[in-house]
């Protein structure tokens, strides 16, 4: 299943032919995107609030449509409602703080939202939600019939999470799926993510500003600055050549490839690579421990 | 985000309007109110338009900006105009099937009905258009200071009132994105009587959620500022009347009179 | 200038948050508390400014007891409070109002509580900004505004309860510069996060757990016990972490919390050899 951006502008307040005439400066949330999401991949978009990632990612399931230019789901264009509609239940999307949109009594009702609007019969329903229930690592004999009101913070996200799942996505869209918890649970939540694209070969869309995430998870990473692509590619590829102007947007690279950058500045001879802190240590002691084994 | 098209949303202008007393301005509110409603023709309403319109020049307001800001009631002007439309009889009959039947009495009351809703919209919009909403809030609850007396808890009233103001446009950006989330997990919004309360709730549960929570840490946070209620409150802006306001008064006299002139002088011709 | 002797506080129904917390926070000082959800940092944010009194021991703040309701409002006119959620503490639709409703709260009269409006937006970088409508501002704005709404109540004690956590990395230095431009000039800070890069600023940093205090001390005696961090599932810093992996290896390094000592010290490394 892939999405496409065709020459995407947007506008939240397009101009009229009159005002056009009159010289009148467009406005856009999102200049000229242009890119492919490819089966499969695991695609980080970053940038700033205001960059454009939000309107961004409302392209992807037709909430919001193109001023200029087309965004294409199979070839069918996302601006027609029947396509729109279709694509939601292929394309899940998870909001910022999405436990701030449960609404139902029970966690049973509230994952049960979704499939019931795509019209599943009921048992199809109920299976739905314990498979989803179960990809979040919730139990469903403990949690299903309490309310998502009682639980904690961690596992009110874990059930919004299953809402989506439960429509049985092949695309799976996270916007900052992190934002907000505490380190134990924001690393659960990333390997949960993670489990659910290499095991369910879900194609994952994850918005984050954070660097170190995007190292350790991402296969391409978008970069949005001012409504455009600043860039787009692999994070070995955007961090090694492009450190520089990513800090000067204000982004900042993962900590392990400053302090990579930094040392080979200083003379380490350091290959261009990506690294995770694993890795470079490895790295920093075959050199260290080279020059060691020289010297002796 | 359009977050302009949020009802009297205040834009910050440096006009004569902006810088009239809050107070003058919510009493000014009632003698506009007073205007739009004596019209009792289509002509003395154009002559309470004109002046209409030229309060939205004095407080550097385009129309258009006027506009945006009540669209979300348009629903509302229909809806009136249609209940008359469907319940005011008399007149020649232009159509008629089973019980609906449309009359000439029935399509002038609805229009000038509209005319007249849309203009008093308008007019109220001006009032939060041109004045903040702490401004507003202060000018309410010093028009209701002498009946503290009584027992009436006027600060306790424009604080709430306030805060209401002042999270309106957080809520409507709530909303929306709740909207956004719910027609993501495939919400129909409108699909069958027993689909629309299932998707209803789905948008309302959420909000009212969101709205306790803000509640709960906004007061928390008012704690923190050592809010303790109306008594020996100081404030930054003392309030005082002005030629403006004085200005304002005269300005709605006269318009008020040019009305009740009009029809008079109409009547007396016809 | 705090000081927390033997602290018990449960909220109705629930759990001990604090049990016989005893510790005292010095004039001046940037103290950072780290804890997991549930720790019972929060709640001892709320105890300092009398948000919450306690059910046992005494919180006192310049000396006066928190204990007594005859104190709420100069102890919190002391001891201002930064909320995590930027939309939940602006009262006001204008900057200038919003900065004023603390010192109106007070009493101050203008022209006092008008100079005072204008200095506190000047000291977090907003001077020139009352007009401007407080929905229009960023997050990281927004925090800053409400800092200056608590500056014009002239505290002596800031304490940021989690006010980074929802704000984007840039939102987040600019809070960061603040504080720290705020500390320089004398006031005591302190800082309840999860971000280590902040806690590796402080002057000192408390660890709580199950509503104790399991470490207490400068930043590079706390931050460098990395097991136990992990074990309360907290953060490591970067540099500590890297320090870990790199003596695992067999490089013989310090343990550091700042990834510039931490370069400085590979790179002797590197040229001794």
């Amino acid at each position: 299943m892939s999405i496409a951006f065709e020459q995407v502008s947007f506008s939240y307040t397009p101009l009229t032919k009159r005002q056009k005439k009159a010289g009148e400066v467009q406005r856009y949330a999102l200049r000229n995107v242009s890119f492919t999401l490819n089966d499969g991949e695991f695609l980080a978009i970053a940038g700033h609030t205001g960059s454009g990632k939000s309107t961004l990612v409302q392209h992807l399931n037709g909430l919001a449509n193109p001023t200029e230019g087309r965004v294409l789901w199979n070839g069918k264009d996302l601006a027609d409602r029947k396509n729109a509609t279709c694509a939601r239940g292929d394309i899940g999307v998870v909001f910022q703080y999405p436990e701030h949109q449960l609404f139902a009594e029970t966690v049973y009702e509230d994952v049960a939202f979704g499939p019931r609007n795509m019209g599943l019969p009921e048992n199809e329903v109920d299976s739905r939600i314990r498979e989803a229930l179960a990809d979040v690592h919730l139990d469903f004999d403990t949690l299903s019939e309490r309310s998502p009101f009682e639980l904690s913070g961690g596992q009110q996200r874990r059930v919004a999470f299953a809402g989506v799942l439960a429509m049985r996505p092949t695309t799976l869209v996270l916007d900052e799926p992190v934002a907000g918890l505490d380190p134990a649970s924001r690393a659960d939540f990333l390997d949960l993510i993670k489990q659910l694209h290499e095991q369910r070969n879900l194609t994952v869309v994850m918005v984050s500003h954070n660097m170190n995430d995007i190292a350790l998870l991402a296969d391409r990473m978008l970069v949005m600055h001012e409504g455009e692509v600043a860039f787009l590619g692999t994070p070995e590829k955007i961090f090694t050549k492009h450190a520089v102007e990513l800090r000067e947007i204000g982004l900042g690279i993962p900590h392990a490839q400053t302090l990579a950058n930094q040392l080979r500045a200083e003379g380490m001879p350091l290959p261009e690579k990506l690294y995770l802190p694993e890795s470079l240590a490895d790295e920093i002691a075959r050199i260290l421990g080279e020059s060691e084994a020289a010297q002796s | 985000m359009n977050i302009d098209a949020v009802f009297g949303r205040y834009i910050a202008k440096d006009s004569a309007v902006h810088r009239m007393d809050p107070r003058a301005k919510l009493l000014l509110s009632i003698l506009f109110m007073v205007m739009v409603f004596a019209a009792g023709s289509y002509v003395s309403l154009g002559v309470a338009a004109l002046f209409t319109a030229g309060m939205f020049a004095f407080a550097h307001i385009s129309l258009r900006q006027a506009f945006t800001s009540i669209a979300p009631l348009a629903i509302l002007v229909v809806f009136t105009a249609l209940l008359n439309i469907f319940f005011v009889q008399g007149g020649e009959v232009y159509f008629q099937l089973w019980i609906i039947c449309i009359s000439q009495q029935g399509l002038h009351q609805a229009l000038f009905i509209a005319i007249r809703l849309t203009m008093l919209l308008l007019g109220v919009s001006l009032l939060t258009l041109a004045t903040t909403t702490l401004d507003l809030t202060d000018g309410f609850e010093r028009l209701l200071e002498p009946f503290k007396r009584f027992g009436l808890p006027a600060h306790e009233l424009s604080m709430m009132m306030g805060i209401a103001l002042r999270f309106l446009p957080q809520f409507a950006i709530e909303l929306r994105t709740i909207y956004r989330a719910q027609i993501s997990r495939g919400a129909n919004f409108g699909k069958g009587p027993k689909g629309g309360v299932a998707m209803m709730t789905s948008l309302i549960v959420p909000l009212f959620t969101s709205a306790f929570r803000h509640a709960e840490t906004l007061s928390l946070g008012m704690d923190a500022r050592c809010y303790h209620g109306g008594e020996n409150r100081t404030r930054l802006k003392e309030l005082s009347f002005s030629k403006r306001d004085i200005a304002g008064t005269v300005y709605l006299g006269i318009g008020t009179a040019a009305v009740l002139a009009t029809d008079l002088v109409l009547n007396m011709l016809l | 200038m705090i000081t927390f002797s033997d602290v018990s506080f449960t909220y109705t129904g629930e759990t001990k948050v604090l049990s016989e917390l005893a510790l005292s926070i010095e004039e001046g000082q940037f103290v950072c508390v780290l804890g997991a959800n549930g720790s019972g940092k929060s709640t001892f944010s709320k105890l300092i400014n009398a948000l919450l009194v306690p059910d046992n021991g005494t919180v006192t703040v310049n000396g006066l007891e928190t204990n007594n309701p005859d104190n709420t409002f100069a102890i919190r006119s002391t001891a201002g409070a930064v909320f995590q959620n930027p939309d939940d503490q602006i009262v006001a639709s204008l900057v200038e109002n919003d900065v004023a409703f603390g010192p109106e709260n007070l009493g101050i009269e203008n022209p006092e509580l008008r100079q005072r409006v204008e200095e506190s937006l000047a000291k977090v970088g907003l001077a020139g900004s009352g007009k401007r409508e407080t929905a229009a501002l960023s997050g990281g704005q927004k925090q800053r505004v409400a800092i200056a709404g608590v500056l014009a109540m002239h505290p002596s004690v800031l304490i940021f309860d989690e006010a980074s956590a929802m704000l984007d990395p840039r939102g987040r230095r600019g809070l960061m510069r603040v504080c720290k431009e705020l500390h320089e000039q004398g006031m005591t800070v302190i800082m309840i996060t999860h971000f280590m890069e902040e806690a590796a600023e402080a002057d000192r940093v408390i660890v709580l757990n199950d509503g104790h205090c399991v470490l207490d001390g400068t930043p590079d005696e706390v931050l460098t016990q990395d097991h136990i961090l992990r074990d309360l599932n907290l953060d490591v810093p970067f540099a500590t972490h890297m320090s870990r992996l790199l003596q695992d290896r067999g490089i013989k390094i310090g343990t550091h919390i700042e990834t510039a000592t931490l370069k400085e010290e590979l790179c002797r490394s590197l040229s001794n050899r």
